[in-house]
């Protein structure tokens, strides 16, 4: 696969803040890449350096293979992008925005008028062609940002963080209306700080903070590379003193967080970590209301890795 | 492109309600009620004549054309301006005191006006003196330059006295009328909102849909262009229904000067149109922040120009004469003053000129900002 997009040690600096820290990576033709990190971990800011609209002190990027400047127009033709804010105009109704953005990138009014037509159809606003934006509830207007993004049909398409403040029902449309586009083949950059959203939808994920890429790969590698393996919950009928240091000498267990009658028990890799511990409470008589075990989430990977949560 | 842009574009300022409220309700209803309170005034006052003194020293007795000026405006005809009294200066600052009198005229080296406060009948006074000034200095300058011609321009000068004594007295009417000047200049410069709405949403660092318009293939100049032009056509439009509607519906006279006031009001928006252009790049406030910026400006050089008070655009003339030359509302009344009352187009054309060099030098300023295609923070 050859590469959409190289970014190359881009450094960008506010005053003495790096919002970028020799951001670094590629993005391969036909992907979805999650760009994953807190807010303010510097996932807009490498988008708009990315989009020749935001300077940067070093480093350069290239998308499809050209220097990208604000003069690429070649380039820029084939890109779409959508905001993180709803971008469209309050005037117009739902068709006139999209056409009117689509407007930008196609000449032809007879290929426009059907590409305007496909997009609607994708993100399911039919029915509202006629409306004005304040017409639509929050989650349609974020359908129809993304309708003005992607009516061009583009085949690199950045989604800012687009299903921030979205009504679950509405979400999973822009999810499904995501993965429609990167079948059709566009390659695909998503931003969020929702680790749900990527792990249902991307297939590589570059863990982002304070500016610096400290992760990339797939979710099961993602996952791989930190120490925890597997998460076992007990909610405890009675919880007694001894009992967090009776299981922390158990085999595997990495760490055991405790609230209430609660333990969230981590374990390091190993095989019957559940059933193991299922003995070990029946042996010691310890009586439990429920017990379940969960794989790791991308939230342990930063957390391991950053020593916070992503929704910090 | 530019097509398709300026359809748009066209759209979306049709359709803004509050564009619609500034740029012509607004200035529709203001000139009504201007037209509501001028009208009562003239009824209301049906001009009676005004009580002042005159300090009846040595000086006013040696300044015998101005003597027979006030004597003449004093008689008891249908011309009668003012009821003097003729008292030494102690006298007339006490009827001052007591609003006995509008104000007082003691001649030392110059013609000095003493007034407790600034209205109506202080204008007309002050108007008899400035008219006396410049009559004088006309006489003098062909006295100096053509003495032959002073012989009978004197009396000539002399005999149309009564000429000059009712256009004084028509005074009147050249405050409203110049009312009506401040506020076609007023509105001129509403064009500036205009341009902030446009200028806004095609910048990236200004607005989003200013960013999703710079990631996109077009040049933004031809996005800027197109809008500022459907900008500038629609607001120009509004100008001109508003001198429709104080034409034909309120019956104010601007002259036989029509196509002088089409070309002013064209450069008076193309004007108004670069104030919003330079308000829109030099900060980056939310775009509803930029709109009360620009009108507070618009308000401000109205007020300058005789907007809320007719007297202003005299102080300011008199005292910091460079904001006149600098402020596009007073260039605009100016202009539209003159080609009332003045035969020639001097004073026109060089307010045109002003105009133009002001948009040019906004154009230049804003210019330097407009170019920058990447930005250091959005």
């Amino acid at each position: 696969m050859k590469n959409v997009i190289e970014v190359k040690k881009i450094t960008k600096k506010y005053g003495e803040f790096k919002a970028l820290d020799n951001l670094q990576f590629n993005v391969e033709e036909g992907e979805i890449v999650g760009l994953l990190g807190p807010n303010g971990s510097g996932k807009s800011t490498s988008i708009n350096c990315m989009l020749s609209l935001l300077k940067f002190d070093k480093g350069s990027i290239k998308i499809f293979d050209k220097e990208m400047t604000p003069e690429s127009y070649e380039t820029k033709s084939k890109i779409g992008v959508i905001f993180q804010d709803v971008a469209v105009f309050e005037e117009l109704k739902v068709y006139e925005n999209i056409d009117y953005f689509c407007g930008l990138y196609i000449k032809d009014k007879h290929v426009r008028e059907e590409y305007v037509e496909e997009a609607i159809k994708l993100v399911g606003l039919n029915e509202f062609k006629n409306h004005l934006p304040k017409q639509l509830s929050g989650g349609l207007l974020r359908r129809l940002n993304i309708a003005c993004g992607i009516a061009h049909k583009p085949s690199l398409i950045f989604l800012d963080e687009p299903t921030v403040a979205v009504d679950p029902q509405s979400r999973n449309n822009i999810l499904e209306g995501i993965k429609k586009l990167n079948k059709s083949g566009a390659t695909i950059i998503y931003t969020t700080h929702y680790m749900e959203e990527v792990e249902q939808l991307c297939d590589r994920i570059l863990i982002i903070d304070k500016g610096k890429i400290i992760a990339n790969g797939t979710k099961e590698e993602l996952k791989g590379i930190i120490d925890i393996a597997e998460k076992v919950t007990v909610e405890f009928e009675e919880l007694e003193k001894d009992y967090i240091d009776k299981i922390k000498k158990q085999r595997n267990v990495l760490d055991i967080d405790s609230k209430n009658n609660t333990f969230k028990i981590s374990y390091k890799k190993g095989k019957n970590n559940l059933v193991n511990l299922i003995n070990f409470l029946s042996d010691e008589k310890i009586k439990y209301n429920k017990i379940y075990s969960e794989l790791p989430t991308l939230n342990d990977v930063f957390l391991e890795l950053t020593g916070k949560e992503l929704r910090d | 492109m530019f097509k398709h842009i300026f359809n748009y574009q066209f759209k979306t300022l049709v359709r803004s309600k509050e564009m619609w409220f500034w740029s012509l309700i607004f200035p529709l209803v203001l000139a009504t009620f201007f037209n509501l309170a001028f009208s009562n005034m003239s009824s209301g006052t049906s001009f009676s004549s005004v009580n002042i003194a005159v300090v009846n020293n040595e000086e006013f007795q040696q300044e015998n054309h101005f003597k027979e000026l006030i004597e003449q405006l004093s008689q008891d005809n249908d011309d009668k301006i003012f009821n003097v009294k003729y008292i030494d200066e102690k006298e007339a600052q006490d009827l001052l005191k007591n609003n006995e009198i509008s104000g007082y005229i003691i001649v030392q080296d110059n013609i000095n006006l003493v007034f407790k406060n600034v209205g109506f009948n202080q204008t007309i006074v002050k108007s008899v003196v400035d008219s006396y000034y410049q009559t004088m200095s006309v006489m003098k300058n062909v006295y100096k330059h053509n003495p032959e011609a002073i012989k009978d321009g004197v009396l000539e000068l002399l005999g149309e006295k009564h000429n000059f004594l009712k256009d004084t007295s028509n005074n009147d009417v050249d405050v409203m009328v110049s009312y009506f000047y401040a506020l076609i200049a007023m509105v001129c410069l509403y064009g500036a909102n205009f341009s902030v709405f446009m200028v806004s949403q095609s910048e990236a660092n200004l607005s989003k849909k200013g960013a999703r318009t710079s990631v996109a293939p077009t040049h933004k100049f031809k996005v800027i262009a197109a809008s500022l032009l459907i900008a500038l056509i629609i607001h120009y439009l509004e100008v001109l229904l508003l001198l429709a509607y104080l034409t034909f519906v309120l019956g104010i006279n601007f002259g036989n000067q029509i196509i002088p006031i089409l070309i002013l009001t064209f450069f008076g928006c193309i004007a108004g149109s670069t104030l919003g252009i330079i308000v829109s790049y030099t900060n980056r406030k939310k775009e509803e922040v930029k709109i009360a910026i620009t009108m507070s400006i618009i308000m401000f050089l109205s007020f300058l120009s005789g907007l809320m008070i007719f007297n202003i655009k005299y102080l300011v003339a008199q005292h910091v004469p460079i904001l006149g030359y600098i402020n596009p509302a007073t260039m605009i009344s100016d202009a539209l003053y003159s080609l009332y009352y003045y035969e020639t187009y001097e004073q026109f054309i060089f307010n045109v000129v002003s105009l133009i060099i002001f948009s040019v030098i906004m154009i230049i300023i804003s210019y330097m900002f407009m170019r920058r295609k990447k930005y250091d923070s959005i």
